[in-house]
C-alpha cells in the first residue's frame, strides 16, 4: 500500500510539469502584453519596455520557462504581476475560503444526497423517488448564478435572515455553500440512486434477505457499502473542482476565493498567480485522486487485497 | 410521474416569481416593516441607531495595493482618493478645482510652471506634521513611477520656491494640469515614515494626510478604513468604511435592497430602474469625462477614403445605441465635446442616420455591394454597438465581421492596424478638447493609443497651436477650428457621452456622481 501510494505521488511530479508547460505556453504565446494591461492604453512605448524588462518579459520563452521552473521547486512562485505581491501571499490570503466553501457544499451535497438517493432506490417509483428525480433533474440544470440571486432575493432582500454578502462568519457561507452545491447534490442523488438499484438486484442480497437479516443492515452494511465507490469518485472529482474555485458562486456572493484571482490574473495575464494557481489545482487533483483511491481500499476489501498483492 | 414533475415546476416558478417580485413593488412599507424586526447582516439596526457613522461601499474589484503611484486600477484608485490628499481636489459637478494639501497656487505667463503654497498645520494619520520636503518627495517619487503618469506625464521637474512652496515644471503649457493633480496618482505621503518603515511595511497602512486610513485589508474582500484624526479639514463624519469586493453587479443591488451595503459605484443600467422604485435608494447620474465612439482604420480601404467615412456615419444609429443599448443612459454627440468644455462649436458637420444617404455615399466612393469589413471590440456591450453598426450596414449590402478580443490582443490588433472599424471608448482626466482627444488623433500618439492611426499635420499644427496658447479665447478658436475639421474628416464618430453613477441608500448624504467615478467619502455623511 504504502508502495502504490509513494509510487503515485511520484508519477505526479511528470504531471505536473507537463501542465506547467502547457500553461506557461498559452499564457506567454496569447496575444497581448502586460505590461500595456497595466499600464493603461495611453502608455508609452518606453514605459511599457521599462515594466517588460522589470518583469523579465524581455527574455525568450524556454529561459523565463525554466527560470520559473527552477525558482517554484524551490517554493518561490514569484510576484503578482498585477498586485507586485508574491503569490504565495495572494494564495495563502484567498485558500481558506475557498476550502472552507468547498467543504461546506460537499457536505451539503452528501448529508442531504445521499440518504434521498438511498430512500429513492429502495422505495423505486414511488412518490418520493418521482419527486427526488425532479429534484436532481433540476439542480442539475439550474445555473447557479441564477440560482445565487434567486436565494439572495429571498432569504437576504425578502426574509433578511442570512447575508448577501462576504465570508466572515458562518451565515456568510450558508447561501454560497447551498448555491455550489446544487449540482453535486444532483450527481450524488442520482448517482445513489443508480448505484444502489443494481446492488440491490445482485443475488447475495436476496441471499442476505433469505437468511433473515433485517431491512436496515441490509442497506446499509451489504447494499451501500458496495454502492459507495462510485460515489467517492464522484465526490472526490467535485470536490476536487471546487477547490479549483467557484468564479461564478464567488463573484455572485462576494467572496475572495482562488476562483476569482484565477480569473482576474487570466484577464491581465498575470502569468506568475495563472501558474501558481494552476500548479496547486493539478496538485490537489492529484492528492484527491490519491486519496479516494485509498478510501477505495478501506471501503472495499477486495481492492485492499489487489494492493497487497502488487 | 408527469404529475409531479409539473408540480414542483409550479412550485419552482411560484417561488422565483415571489422572489422577483419582492423590492420594488414591495418599496417602502413591507421592507421597512422588516428592517424593523429582524438585523442578520447588521443592518437592520440602522434604522433606530440615530448617528450611524459608518458606510460600506461595494466595488467591482479589489484594490492591488496602496500605493498613490503604482496603482492604475480604478477599484485602487478610489481607495487612494481617500486614503491621499493630493495638492488639489475636483468639485464633482462643477469641475471648479479646490484647494486641498495646496492651499493657493499660481501659474507662469507662458503655463509651464505652477507654484503651490503648501496649507500650514497639516498633520499625517500619525499625528507627524507635514513638511514641505514630505511634499517635494512626493512628487518626485511620482515623477519616477511608470503608473503614476495620468498625473505626472508632463512633469520635468519639482523643486521648492520659498519654505512653503513647491515649484512644478511641465514641458509645455498643458491647462489642464490642476486636474491631474486633483487625481489620486498624486498623492502626497511622509517621507520620514517611506524612508523609516521601507515601502512595503509603509503600503501596508500608509502614512498620509488623507482623510481616512488603512485599517485591515481582507485581500480580494475589503479594505476597512478609519477616519483619520488629524485630518487638516476636519473630523470625517463617516468615522468607519468598509469597501467591499461584490464582482456581481445584480447581486450588488440586492445587496443595496437588502441593506448589506449601503452604496455600490457604477450600478449596471439594467438595474436603473429598480433602484429608482426603491424609495428607501437613491441613484446619482452623471457626466463621465468618456465617451463612445467608432474608431475608424484611416489607413486600410475602403476607409482610407474620406466619403466612405462620413457614408459609415450616415449608417451608424446612434438612438438605437442610446435607447437601444444604453438605457438612454448617456447624451448623443456629433462631437467630442459637451458644451461645458472650452472650445465646444455646435458648428460641426452633423451626419443624421439615413441609409440611403450612406448606400449613395458609399458608391460614390467606389464602395460595392458585397464588400466586407471588419469590427473588432473588447466587451459585450462594444458587440451589441457593433451589431447595430452590423445590421445597418447589411441593409445596404455591406458585410460586417465582429470579432470580439482580449483587452491586450485587442490594443495589438488597433495598433497594427489589423481591422477597418473599432468600437471603442475614449476616458480622460479632464473636461478639455486636448484631453479628450489628444491622444486619439494626434500623430505622435500612433503606436499609443491612436487606434485610427490619423496621421494629419493640420489636425497637429491645431492642437499644438491650442497648447501652445494661454489666451481662452483664442484656444476655444482653435479648438472650433479642430472640432469643425474633424467633423469632415472623420477619423472617429463619436457616438454616446457616457455617464457614471452610483447608488446609495437614500439617507446617505453629500453624494453626488463624480466623474472619474473617485468618490471622495469625507463629503458623505448620514
Amino acid at each position: 500500500m504504502f508502495k502504490y501510494v509513494l509510487k503515485r505521488l511520484l508519477l505526479m511530479v511528470p504531471v505536473i510539469i507537463g501542465i506547467s508547460f502547457i500553461i506557461f505556453s498559452i499564457m506567454s504565446f496569447m496575444p497581448g502584453n502586460p505590461a500595456r494591461l497595466l499600464l493603461g492604453e495611453k502608455a508609452t512605448a518606453e514605459a511599457i519596455e521599462e515594466l517588460n524588462e522589470k518583469l523579465g518579459l524581455n527574455d525568450p520563452f524556454l529561459v523565463r520557462y525554466v527560470n520559473y521552473i527552477g525558482d517554484a521547486a524551490t517554493g518561490n512562485f514569484g510576484t503578482s504581476y498585477r498586485t507586485g505581491r508574491p503569490v504565495t501571499t495572494e494564495i495563502i490570503d484567498r485558500f481558506p475560503t475557498t476550502l472552507k466553501l468547498a467543504i461546506f457544499s460537499v457536505l451539503i451535497a452528501v448529508l442531504i444526497g445521499l440518504p434521498l438517493g438511498i430512500v429513492s432506490a429502495v422505495k423505486q417509483y414511488s412518490w418520493i423517488d418521482n419527486v427526488n428525480t425532479v429534484l436532481g433533474l433540476g439542480f442539475i440544470s439550474i445555473p447557479p448564478f441564477w440560482l445565487g440571486l434567486l436565494l439572495i432575493m429571498f432569504f437576504a432582500v425578502k426574509l433578511r435572515i442570512l447575508p448577501a454578502f462576504g465570508s466572515d462568519t458562518l451565515a456568510h457561507f450558508i447561501l454560497p455553500a447551498l448555491t455550489s452545491s446544487a449540482c453535486t447534490f444532483a450527481t450524488v442523488l442520482r448517482m445513489t440512486r443508480s448505484t444502489m438499484l443494481e446492488v440491490i438486484r445482485q443475488d447475495y442480497v436476496t441471499t442476505a434477505y433469505a437468511k433473515g437479516a433485517a431491512k436496515r443492515r441490509v442497506i446499509f452494511y451489504h447494499c451501500l457499502r458496495n454502492a459507495l465507490i462510485p460515489l467517492i469518485t464522484v465526490v472526490g472529482v467535485n470536490f476536487g473542482g471546487m477547490l479549483g474555485g467557484s468564479i461564478i458562486t464567488e463573484s455572485v456572493f462576494g467572496m475572495s476565493g482562488i476562483g476569482n484571482l484565477l480569473i482576474m490574473s487570466i484577464r491581465s495575464k498575470d502569468v506568475p498567480t495563472v501558474m501558481a494557481c494552476t500548479l496547486l489545482l493539478a496538485i490537489l487533483f492529484g492528492v484527491i485522486n490519491l486519496i479516494v483511491d485509498v478510501i477505495y481500499a478501506y471501503v472495499d476489501p477486495r481492492i485492499k487485497t489487489q494492493y497487497a498483492k502488487q | 410521474m408527469k404529475k409531479f414533475a409539473a408540480l414542483f415546476l409550479a412550485i419552482l416558478m411560484i417561488a422565483s416569481l415571489a422572489a422577483c417580485s419582492s423590492a420594488p413593488a414591495a418599496g417602502g412599507t413591507e421592507t421597512a416593516a422588516t428592517e424593523a424586526t429582524a438585523a442578520p447582516a447588521g443592518t437592520a439596526a440602522e434604522a433606530a441607531a440615530p448617528a450611524k457613522d459608518t458606510l460600506i461601499i461595494g466595488q467591482y474589484g479589489d484594490t492591488p495595493n496602496f500605493d498613490t503611484h503604482d496603482n492604475l486600477n480604478d477599484n485602487g484608485m478610489r481607495i487612494n482618493m481617500v486614503i491621499y490628499d493630493p495638492l488639489v481636489r475636483m468639485d464633482n459637478t462643477t469641475y471648479e478645482i479646490h484647494p486641498c494639501v495646496a492651499e493657493s497656487w499660481q501659474i507662469s505667463a507662458d503655463g509651464k510652471e505652477y507654484t503651490f503654497k503648501i496649507k500650514a498645520g497639516i498633520k499625517f494619520n500619525d499625528g507627524t506634521d507635514l513638511t514641505i520636503d514630505d511634499v517635494l518627495f512626493s512628487l518626485q517619487r511620482g515623477m519616477e513611477m511608470p503608473m503614476a503618469v495620468p498625473s505626472f506625464a508632463r512633469v520635468t521637474g519639482v523643486e521648492t520656491a520659498g519654505a512653503d512652496s513647491v515649484k512644478i515644471t511641465l514641458d509645455g503649457p498643458y491647462p489642464e494640469f490642476l486636474f491631474a493633480m486633483a487625481l489620486p496618482t498624486a498623492g502626497i505621503i511622509s517621507k520620514a515614515a517611506y524612508e523609516t518603515l521601507g515601502k512595503d511595511k509603509f503600503l501596508e497602512a500608509p502614512v498620509t494626510t488623507g482623510p481616512y486610513m488603512v485599517k485591515e485589508w481582507k485581500v480580494g474582500e475589503k479594505v476597512v478604513l478609519e477616519a483619520n484624526p488629524y485630518y487638516h479639514e476636519g473630523e470625517p463624519a463617516i468615522k468607519h468604511v468598509e469597501w467591499v469586493v461584490i464582482a456581481d453587479p445584480n447581486s450588488a443591488v440586492l445587496s443595496l435592497e437588502s441593506g448589506d451595503i449601503d452604496a455600490y459605484v457604477d450600478v449596471p443600467q439594467s438595474s436603473f430602474a429598480r433602484i429608482r422604485d426603491n424609495k428607501d435608494l437613491a441613484l446619482y447620474v452623471g457626466p463621465a469625462f468618456g465617451f463612445s465612439c467608432v474608431v475608424i482604420n484611416t489607413t486600410k480601404a475602403p476607409f482610407d477614403n474620406v466619403v466612405a467615412r462620413q457614408a459609415l456615419a450616415h449608417a451608424i444609429d446612434k438612438d438605437a445605441i442610446l435607447n437601444g443599448i444604453l438605457d438612454g443612459n448617456g447624451t448623443i454627440t456629433d462631437t467630442f465635446a459637451l458644451p461645458t468644455y472650452l472650445g465646444y462649436t455646435d458648428k460641426v458637420t452633423k451626419y443624421d442616420y439615413n441609409l440611403e444617404t450612406a448606400k449613395a455615399m458609399f458608391a460614390q466612393a467606389g464602395v460595392t455591394e458585397g464588400t466586407e469589413i471588419s469590427i473588432i471590440v473588447t466587451n459585450a456591450q462594444q458587440s451589441k454597438v457593433a451589431q447595430v453598426v452590423q445590421n445597418s450596414l447589411a441593409e445596404i449590402g455591406i458585410t460586417a465581421n465582429i470579432q470580439q478580443l482580449e483587452r491586450s490582443a485587442y490594443d495589438d490588433a488597433c495598433l497594427n492596424g489589423d481591422a477597418n472599424l473599432m468600437v471603442d471608448g475614449f476616458t480622460y482626466t479632464a473636461p478639455t478638447i486636448d484631453e479628450a482627444i489628444y491622444g486619439g488623433l494626434h500623430s505622435s500618439q500612433i503606436g499609443i493609443c491612436n487606434h485610427s492611426l490619423w496621421n494629419d499635420p493640420a489636425t497637429d499644427a491645431l492642437f499644438e497651436q491650442a497648447r501652445a496658447s494661454t489666451d481662452n479665447d483664442e484656444r476655444a478658436a482653435i479648438y472650433n477650428e479642430l472640432l469643425i475639421k474633424l467633423s469632415q474628416d472623420l477619423p472617429i464618430i463619436p457616438t454616446i457621452f457616457t455617464t457614471k453613477n452610483i447608488a446609495a441608500k437614500a439617507g446617505l448624504t453629500g453624494v453626488s456622481a463624480n466623474p472619474w467615478s473617485f468618490y471622495n467619502l469625507f463629503d458623505f455623511g448620514w
